[in-house]
């Protein structure tokens, strides 16, 4: 999968995380101080990409930087994928 | 508490911890499915907050009999001059029935002994009723064979809307008992008393009636809190937290360990989270029944500095730092 699409996927997951829409998203963006996403809000991000990515999360590896900006996210997703033979 | 915990008098001890569950167990999916949770949201209670079953009340039994079969077992055939019993439930069926009291003294077999209610403070309760024990034991007149019965438990399936709190965790029925000794007591403890320490933050007192905002804001004060809190009785003791071998924690969700070991920098194998998916939270018996539970499986060694954790909405935090100090059953 394309970075895009992984950062597309992320994008519409955040709306699940927060509750509300989101349009303007880059790499750099921030997830907690630039869109304001709370701790339930980052576990329901989590389960959305695991539905529609098909990737399985596994919470004992998750460490805060996974968390620090969309960028970093798409990285962790990414290897994800990769687990799952999808990348 | 006046005097700050720790410094009132540090060498009581505790005799091993008996706990009694329920023969029945709930699953926790399914206890929200009825409190009208969607499958999204039991799947971040499953997935990332560890719990699966929690111990419910089976017909017939009652939690009456849960709370006198723990404290006659921490008893262990001898009396108590004093009963604390800690709760986090304000009021509950079996409790404002008339007699309780009297049910309970009867029950434990210690029918001469004062008997008292711990409570207001949430699941903190069980942690400082141990610091209400010392408070005894350090009064004028204290005798060397004084005991003090330190029971916790509450009927958490009595109502679903009181067991659990909102996208944290679900509780359930269960009970712990430990006697406290006074310093200089003839018995053998199991536990020596280190330390102690405690915090407050009344922003927090709405409890279930806290918006999501709320919640998310006390879920954050409550991480800063217990380590602040387990850094100082820590402290009180002449220990750093890296020189505690275990910490008991309070059981709500492995989602709040986890988060605390990354900000604290604790070693995540070091928190007794064993009991948690099967055992869940259950209200404030959550750090003794994990000590019970690590000292039954043989995870204790004599010299090993334990850190009791109890977490409670309000919020409060309590931690009791206690050293093992009797051999392994």
């Amino acid at each position: 999968m394309e970075r895009t699409g992984i950062i597309e996927h992320i994008r519409q997951s955040l709306t699940v995380g927060l509750g509300r829409e989101v349009t303007d998203l880059h790499e750099t963006t921030l997830l907690y101080e630039d869109l304001g996403l709370e701790s339930i809000g980052t576990l329901e991000l989590l389960l959305q990409l695991e539905d529609t990515l098909g990737i399985e999360v596994d919470p004992e590896d998750l460490e805060m930087e996974v968390f620090r900006t969309v960028g970093s996210l798409a990285d962790y997703v990414t290897g994800c994928l990769v687990e799952t033979g999808a990348v | 508490m006046g005097a700050p915990p720790g410094t009132l008098c540090a060498d009581v001890g505790l005799s091993r911890v008996s706990v009694q569950f329920p023969r029945g167990n709930e699953s926790v999916d399914r206890v929200l499915e009825r409190a009208g949770y969607s499958a999204f949201e039991r799947r971040v209670f499953a997935k990332f907050h560890g719990l699966r079953d929690t111990p419910t009340l089976a017909p017939g039994e009652r939690m009456e009999d849960l709370l006198v079969g723990a404290g006659r077992e921490a008893l262990a055939g001898c009396g108590a001059d004093v009963v604390l019993y800690a709760h986090s439930q304000v009021v509950q069926e079996f409790a404002i029935r008339p007699g309780f009291a009297r049910r309970m003294l009867d029950g434990l077999g210690v029918p001469g002994a004062e008997f008292y209610g711990i409570s207001h403070i949430n699941c903190v309760s069980m942690l400082r009723a141990v610091e209400v024990a010392r408070r005894y034991h350090a009064r004028p007149g204290a005798g060397p064979g004084d005991r003090v019965l330190v029971l916790g438990g509450d009927q958490g399936s009595y109502d679903d809307s009181a067991r659990i709190i909102p996208g944290v965790t679900v509780a359930g029925d269960a009970a712990a008992a430990v006697v406290v000794h006074p310093p200089r007591s003839q018995e053998s403890s199991r536990y020596r008393y280190l330390s102690g320490g405690a915090v407050r933050d009344d922003r927090f007192h709405r409890v279930l009636r806290m918006t999501q905002e709320e919640l998310t804001r006390y879920a954050k004060a409550c991480l800063g809190y217990v380590a602040t809190v387990l850094h100082e009785a820590a402290g009180r003791a002449g220990l750093r937290v890296t020189d505690l071998d275990w910490i008991m924690p309070d059981l709500t969700s492995a989602t709040f360990w986890r988060d605390f070991c990354r900000a604290a920098g604790v070693e995540r194998d070091r928190v007794c989270l064993d009991l948690l998916p099967v055992r869940g939270h259950n209200f404030g018996i959550d750090a003794m029944s994990a000590l019970w539970h690590a000292d039954l499986t043989g995870r204790l060694r004599h010299g090993d500095r334990c850190a009791l954790i109890a977490v409670g909405a309000g919020a409060y935090v309590q931690v009791v730092v206690v050293e093992v100090v009797g051999e392994q059953p």
